[in-house]
């Protein structure tokens, strides 16, 4: 381990009594870092579509104006970022994705999350049912910014962040669970933070 | 065979803080000795890399601001939101000790043989490389002429503004500033535009050798500038730090 | 110019300079002046001019002129592991390692010479490789040349 550096002293621990809130390995931040593995999407809203596909076929579709149509819900969640940082009571707005899945009629065990700039990220249908997850298109009370994912992205709080796929735009169900960008470079599968699923075989 | 100089070479070592200096309010200059340090080249960078007493750890990378053959030096501007730089430009002290591995790099370099003559062109902290390269260029008595163009918000924030102004014969320094300048100021204004460059750099027929270093919005528009004016795109060196001028 | 630029106005864009150290660590030499080709689109550049995202779980390098992954290197501990698969050609002449160097030609399969030092170890995957098995082991290699 490398030695201590005299006097650095990041502000990153959790307040007085909120220390059960951070999953282990993780500290607090007070920005809201930007990560990303590519260029900021800019798809203009006339043409941006959410969808639920299957089987090369698109079940559901929403134009930008349909979408905003559909009823909303405030959302405020701790997210946890593989990397390590996580930040508190974060504020959000979004579609259940309950909603979404419902309208579609599809069925399957698993979701690709599949998004503009080509990034893809696997979970189980259980995941993001049950009021566990939204496409969330406001952040903070307003809209979300592009470098956060907008103009909107998953929203799954209960897994590592990697998993909220940003500039989402549609999710294809699965019969099975297929590893998507960062799975198939050997982050988990999965993602649980409460059990620190960071990378596969943890 | 192992080549276990090389590697010795970048391992992370605690290198004893000798000095620091302030080159304006925000920005401060540290020389370093690491124990086991063979040189370096102009252009070169370190890696640095905090640790906090829960382990913690933090790393960032800095051009190396001296000359190969003076001590080592870098040059840090504490940034607002910046979590390395406010410790390194601000707390550090003399006698500390700071990790770092180094030197790192082989592309954004330049030594005599390079020859010139150079377009160097700075965006703000990016200006740190870029004047290892000309006092290498001094102390070598280097025959390449420079011309430096370095675009910095205000006058204030001009890092090494005295060194700057006595170089002599063979090295041109500009300056334009983009936000405030001083009552009287007759230097250049606003961002670097391929007006300015036709104006202030070697025209391209020179065949001259291009350095560009700073955020990437400045490298990107530079770049494009100097490849506009000609250059060959394999005569223009970039080196981008971010949005923010750290990496 | 390129088809980047507008987009790599995106300040989380770095270039091939900034991951000097990390190449070190997987490759053990310096490799920023290496010279590339994109296996998307054919352009070649020293590795230097790749645009390079490292704010993400992994360090993402993309080609400048078509914007495709070329590289992607992700650090778990102590092992950092490579994929190369986006390029055809990694090719830097002045490194020279105990079991040799790393070249990628069109038609063969990405590979690297690795060394089981403590502080590195690399694990390469081919285009032609399944997707990622957790139990990938690196091979002790003859340096392949084209």
């Amino acid at each position: 381990m490398s030695l201590a550096s005299r006097g650095f002293r990041p502000q990153h621990r959790a307040p007085a009594g909120e220390q059960a809130r951070l999953p282990p390995g993780q500290h607090l931040t007070g920005g809201f870092p930007v990560l990303s593995a590519g260029p900021t999407p800019r798809t203009p809203l006339e043409e941006w579509t959410f969808s639920i596909t299957q089987a090369g076929q698109v079940k559901k579709s929403w134009t930008w104006a349909e979408f905003r149509a559909l009823p909303s819900q405030a959302v405020t969640a701790d997210i946890h970022c593989v990397t390590r940082w996580s930040k508190f009571d974060t504020e959000w707005r979004g579609v259940p994705v309950d909603r979404l899945l419902v309208e579609a009629a599809g069925d399957a065990p698993y979701v690709m999350a599949f998004c503009d700039g080509g990034y893809t990220t696997n979970l189980p249908v259980a995941d993001v049912t049950g009021g566990r997850a939204w496409i969330a298109y406001g952040y903070d009370g307003g809209p979300l910014d592009p470098e956060h994912g907008g103009p909107a992205r998953l929203l799954v709080p209960h897994l590592y962040f990697w998993k909220s796929a940003k500039w989402v735009r549609g999710l294809d169900l699965r019969e099975t669970d297929e590893p998507g960008f960062w799975e198939r470079y050997g982050y988990h599968i999965y993602g649980d933070p409460w059990k620190q699923q960071r990378y596969a075989g943890d | 065979m192992e080549t276990t100089a090389i590697r010795g070479r970048l391992n992370w070592q605690a290198a004893r803080v000798i000095s620091v200096s302030w080159e304006t309010a925000s920005v401060a200059t540290i020389e370093l000795e690491p124990p086991d340090w063979a040189g370096h080249r102009a252009g070169q960078h370190v890696d640095v890399r905090l640790t906090a007493e829960d382990g913690y750890t933090a790393e960032r990378s800095y051009s190396i601001a001296s000359a190969p053959g003076e001590p080592l030096a870098i040059t840090v501007e504490r940034l607002e939101d910046g979590e390395v730089s406010p410790y390194l430009a601000g707390e550090l002290r003399a006698g500390d000790e700071l990790e770092l591995r180094g030197p790192i790099g082989g592309y954004f370099v330049w030594g005599p043989s390079d020859g010139g003559p150079l377009t160097l062109l700075a965006g703000g902290s990016g200006v740190v490389p870029l004047r290892s390269m000309l006092r290498h260029r001094v102390s070598t008595r280097s025959g390449a002429q420079a011309r430096l163009l370095y675009s910095a918000r205000g006058w204030e924030d001009v890092i090494y503004r005295d060194e700057l102004g006595q170089y002599g014969d063979g090295i041109r320094v500009s300056y334009t500033l983009t936000r405030s300048h001083p009552p009287g100021w007759t230097g250049h204004t606003g961002r670097i535009d391929s007006a300015l460059l036709a104006e202030v750099a070697w025209p391209a027929g020179a065949n001259p050798l291009a350095y560009i270093c700073g955020p990437t919005s400045f490298v990107e528009a530079a770049a494009a500038g100097l490849v506009g004016l000609g250059y060959p795109p394999e005569r223009v060196k970039t080196e981008r730090f971010g949005a923010t001028g750290g990496r | 110019m390129d088809a980047l630029d507008g987009n790599a106005l995106d300040g989380n864009a770095l270039d091939g300079n900034a991951i000097g150290g990390l190449l070190i660590d997987v490759f053990g030499t310096e490799m920023t002046a290496a010279a590339t080709t994109c296996a998307t689109c054919g352009a070649s550049r020293p590795l230097a001019e790749l645009v390079v995202y490292r704010r993400a779980p992994g360090t993402v390098v993309r080609c400048r002129t078509c914007g495709a992954i070329v590289m992607v290197f992700v650090r778990r501990m102590e092992r950092t592991s490579v994929d190369l698969s986006g390029l055809t050609s990694l090719s830097e002449p002045r490194a020279l390692w105990a079991s040799g160097r790393v070249t990628i030609c069109p038609g063969h399969t990405a590979r690297g010479s690795h060394r089981d030092t403590r502080s590195w170890y690399a694990v390469t995957w081919a285009r032609s490789c399944a997707p990622h098995s957790p139990t990938c082991e690196p091979r002790r290699e003859e340096p392949t040349q084209c």
